[in-house]
C-alpha cells in the first residue's frame, strides 16, 4: 500500500525533526561564540543541501513514472460512471454487467472508469474488501477523467465519495462486485 | 512616530480561536458518536471552522507584520484597524450564513456546491457569504498593498526585494523581515486579485443564476486563492521569528544572498505548487500535474536549507533562557516543518492518489496552523502586549502542545488507514473495520481538545496581562 509506505516515511521523518530539535534546544545552554556555531552550521548546511536534492531527485524520479495518468489506456473492461447527488450511477459499457445493483467485473482485467458529475463535484474513490482505498478520481461535472485500474482479488470493493458534495456526502457509496473471470 | 495599539487584536482573534476551536470539537465528537448534531449544522459548521481559522490566522499574521514593519517604515495604521474592523464584518456575516442559514458547501465553495443547496441553505446566505468575503479580501488586498508601498517608499524596490545581493550594486540592505514581507506579499497580492475575481464570478452567478461557469476554471482559481493565501501566513509567522528571535537568542538574524536568493524562490514555489491540489482532476493539462508535484518538491529547498539552518544557528549553543516567546516561536516553528513534511509527503502524486480528501489532509494543515502559525502568533501577542506571566503562559502551552499531538495524531492515523475525510458521521460507511476505526479516533481526539482548550485559555489569559508595548522605531 502506497498510503502506508507514505505514512512510514512521514513518522521516520517527523521523529527525527523531534530529535534534532531536542538536541539543538538541550545544546543551547552552554554559550559559544556565534562566529564558530555559524561555521558548523554552515558545513552541515551544505552537506543537508545536497543530500535534500539527492533524496528528491530519487524520490521524484522513482514516482513520477507510477502517476495514474501514465496507466496504459487499452482495457479490456469499460465503465461509465455518473457522481449524482447523493448515489452513483456505474453503467458498463464492456465486459462488465450489472446485478442487483452491483456491477460486476472480472478479476485481472484492465478496467477503464469513464468518470463525470451529473451536478457537482464528487469523488470516485474505490476501497478495497478490507477498507483501504485504492486509487481515486474527481468526478467533475462537464469533464471525463479516465481512471484504469486492475482488480487483482475477487471480492466487494466499495466505492466512496471522496470529495464533499453537501450534506449526503457521507452516505455516497456503491458496489463493485470482482470475480474471477468466468464464474 | 503614530501609535498602534495592538490590544484589540490580541482580544479580538483569540476570542475567534477559541469559538472555532469549540467548533472543531462539536465536529470530532458527532464524528465519534459521542453527541448528534444534524448533517445540515455539522457542514454549516465545517465550513464556518475552515473559513474562520484560515482568516483568522492571516489577519493575525498581518497584523504582526504591520506591527513589526512600523519599526522601520511609515505605515498607514488607519488600514491595520480597517483590516480588523473588516475582519469583524466577516466573522458576523459568516456566522449569519452558516449558523443561521446553513450555508455549508465547505471552506473552498467549490463551484457549483454553493449554488446547489437542495434545499438546505437559503439564496440570502449564499450571496451573504460571498459579500462577507469580499469585505475581508478587500481589506487584505489594501493591507498588501499598503505594506509593498511603504517598504518601497523606504527602501527602494530593488532593495527591499533583496536583488542588490545578485546585481552587486551593494546598496543598502534592510532587514531580514523586509525582504520577507516582500517576498510574500507580491504573490499575496497576485493570489487576492484572483480571489477577488472569482468572487466578483460568484456573485454575478448569484444575482443570475443563469449564468455558468467552468468547473475546472473556477477549482484552479479557487485553489490559487485558498493555497497561496495559506501558505503565505506560514511564511508571515517565519517573518515574525526571523525579527524577533535574534531578541531573545542575543544573535543577529542578517539578511544576505543566501536569503534574498530562498524568499525570490518562494515567490514562484508557493505559485506554482498549487497545482498538486488537482491531481485527481485527470482532465487537467499533464505539464500543471508535473508543475504541482515539481515545485511542492522545491518548497522543501528554501524552507529547511535556510530557514531552519539559520533558525539553528540562533539557538545551538546560545545560552539563551527559553521563555515563553522563544519557546513558542521553537515549536511553531518544528510545527510548521513537520506538517509540510506531510504536506511534501502528499504531493507526491502516486501517494495523493490514495491520501487525497482522506484525513491525511486536516493532518497536515492542522500540524502547521494549530501547533505551527498560530503558536508563532500566540508568541508574538505576548511579546507585542509587553505580558509577563511567563509560569501561566508556559504551563498553557505545555497542555496546548500536548493535546495538540495527541488531537493530530488521530488525524494521521486515520489519514494512513484512508479514513475520508469531511464525513459528519461515519457509521454508514459500509466496511466494518473501517467505520468503526473511523468513529474511535474522534473519540480519542475529543479526550484531547480539552488540553488545547485550557492551554489556550491559559496562553490567552497571560497575554492579557500585558499593557501593550509600544513599537520602538529602528
Amino acid at each position: 500500500m502506497v498510503s502506508t509506505y507514505g505514512a512510514l516515511v512521514f513518522l521516520v521523518g517527523a521523529v527525527a525533526m523531534v530529535v534534532i530539535a531536542a538536541f539543538v534546544s538541550f545544546q543551547s545552554t552552554e554559550p559559544e561564540d556565534p562566529k564558530s556555531v555559524t561555521q558548523k552550521v554552515y558545513r552541515v548546511r551544505s552537506l543537508y543541501f545536497f543530500l535534500l536534492l539527492f533524496v528528491l531527485v530519487l524520490a521524484y524520479g522513482f514516482t513520477l513514472p507510477k502517476a495514474p495518468y501514465f496507466r496504459d489506456s487499452s482495457p479490456d473492461v469499460v465503465v461509465d460512471v455518473v457522481g449524482k447527488m447523493w448515489f452513483w450511477e456505474l453503467k458498463p459499457v464492456k465486459g462488465a454487467v450489472l446485478e442487483n445493483g452491483d456491477l460486476v467485473l472480472p478479476a485481472g482485467r484492465k478496467v477503464e472508469f469513464r468518470v463525470t458529475s451529473a451536478d457537482v463535484n464528487h469523488g470516485f474513490g474505490i476501497y478495497s474488501p478490507d477498507g483501504h482505498i485504492l486509487t481515486q478520481t474527481q468526478a467533475m461535472p462537464g469533464y471525463t477523467n479516465h481512471l484504469i485500474y486492475t482488480f487483482k482479488k475477487p471480492g466487494i470493493y466499495r466505492v466512496f465519495c471522496m470529495e464533499f458534495c453537501g450534506i449526503g456526502h457521507h452516505n455516497m457509496f456503491a458496489r463493485i462486485v470482482v470475480r474471477k473471470e468466468g464464474e | 512616530m503614530k501609535r498602534f495599539s495592538i490590544t484589540p487584536f490580541a482580544v479580538i482573534l483569540p476570542l475567534v480561536f477559541i469559538v472555532l476551536i469549540l467548533l472543531g470539537l462539536t465536529m470530532r465528537a458527532n464524528q465519534g458518536e459521542l453527541i448528534q448534531v444534524d448533517p445540515q449544522l455539522f457542514y454549516a459548521i465545517m465550513t464556518l471552522h475552515g473559513l474562520g481559522m484560515a482568516g483568522t490566522a492571516a489577519v493575525g499574521g498581518l497584523t504582526a507584520l504591520a506591527y513589526l514593519l512600523l519599526r522601520y517604515v511609515n505605515l498607514n495604521t488607519k488600514l491595520v484597524y480597517f483590516l480588523l474592523f473588516s475582519y469583524l464584518i466577516t466573522v458576523v456575516g459568516l456566522i449569519s450564513a452558516t449558523l443561521l442559514g446553513h450555508f455549508g458547501p465547505g471552506w473552498y465553495v467549490l463551484y457549483p456546491l454553493p449554488f446547489k443547496p437542495m434545499g438546505v441553505w437559503p439564496n440570502w446566505s449564499i450571496g451573504l457569504a460571498i459579500v462577507s468575503l469580499i469585505v475581508l479580501g478587500v481589506a487584505i488586498l489594501l493591507i498588501q498593498l499598503e505594506f509593498f508601498r511603504a517598504c518601497v517608499a523606504r527602501y527602494g524596490l530593488k532593495n527591499s526585494l533583496g536583488w542588490q545581493f545578485f546585481t552587486g550594486s551593494g546598496e543598502y540592505v534592510p532587514p531580514l523581515v523586509i525582504i520577507t514581507v516582500d517576498a510574500v506579499v507580491l504573490p499575496g497580492v497576485i493570489t487576492t486579485l484572483v480571489g477577488a475575481a472569482l468572487l466578483m464570478l460568484y456573485f454575478v452567478k448569484w444575482l443570475n443564476p443563469s449564468t455558468e461557469l467552468d468547473p475546472l476554471l473556477i477549482k484552479n482559481m479557487i485553489f490559487i486563492w485558498g493555497h497561496t493565501l495559506v501558505n503565505i501566513t506560514m511564511y508571515m509567522g517565519v517573518a515574525v521569528v526571523y525579527e524577533l528571535f535574534p531578541e531573545f537568542s542575543g544573535r543577529p538574524w542578517k539578511s544576505n544572498k543566501f536569503v534574498a536568493l530562498a524568499w525570490n524562490a518562494t515567490f514562484f514555489i508557493v505559485l506554482l505548487a498549487v497545482f498538486h491540489h488537482l491531481y485527481m482532476d485527470f482532465v487537467q493539462p499533464l505539464p500543471l500535474h508535473i508543475t504541482g508535484q515539481t515545485f511542492s518538491y522545491l518548497a522543501a529547498v528554501p524552507s529547511t536549507v535556510v530557514t531552519v539552518t539559520g533558525f539553528i544557528s540562533q539557538v545551538y549553543k546560545s545560552g539563551m533562557r527559553w521563555s515563553f516567546v522563544p519557546l513558542s516561536f521553537f515549536l511553531g516553528i518544528l510545527g510548521w516543518l513537520i506538517g509540510g513534511y506531510a504536506a511534501v509527503i502528499d504531493s507526491t502524486i502516486v501517494v495523493n492518489n490514495q491520501f487525497h480528501n482522506t484525513l491525511w489532509v486536516p493532518a497536515h494543515f492542522h500540524t502547521y496552523f494549530l501547533i505551527g502559525f498560530y503558536l508563532i502568533l500566540w508568541g508574538f501577542l505576548f511579546y507585542a502586549m509587553g505580558s509577563k506571566r511567563e509560569s501561566l503562559a508556559k504551563l498553557g502551552l505545555a497542555s496546548y502542545v500536548l493535546g495538540g499531538v495527541g488531537f493530530l495524531s488521530m488525524f494521521y492515523v486515520g489519514g494512513a488507514f484512508g479514513v475520508p475525510r469531511r464525513y459528519a458521521e461515519y457509521s454508514m460507511i459500509p466496511v466494518e473495520s473501517l467505520s468503526h476505526l473511523a468513529q474511535i479516533l474522534p473519540k480519542i481526539a475529543v479526550v484531547f481538545i480539552p488540553y488545547v482548550l485550557v492551554g489556550f485559555l491559559l496562553i490567552f489569559i497571560s497575554i492579557l496581562g500585558g499593557s501593550g508595548r509600544e513599537v520602538q522605531r529602528v
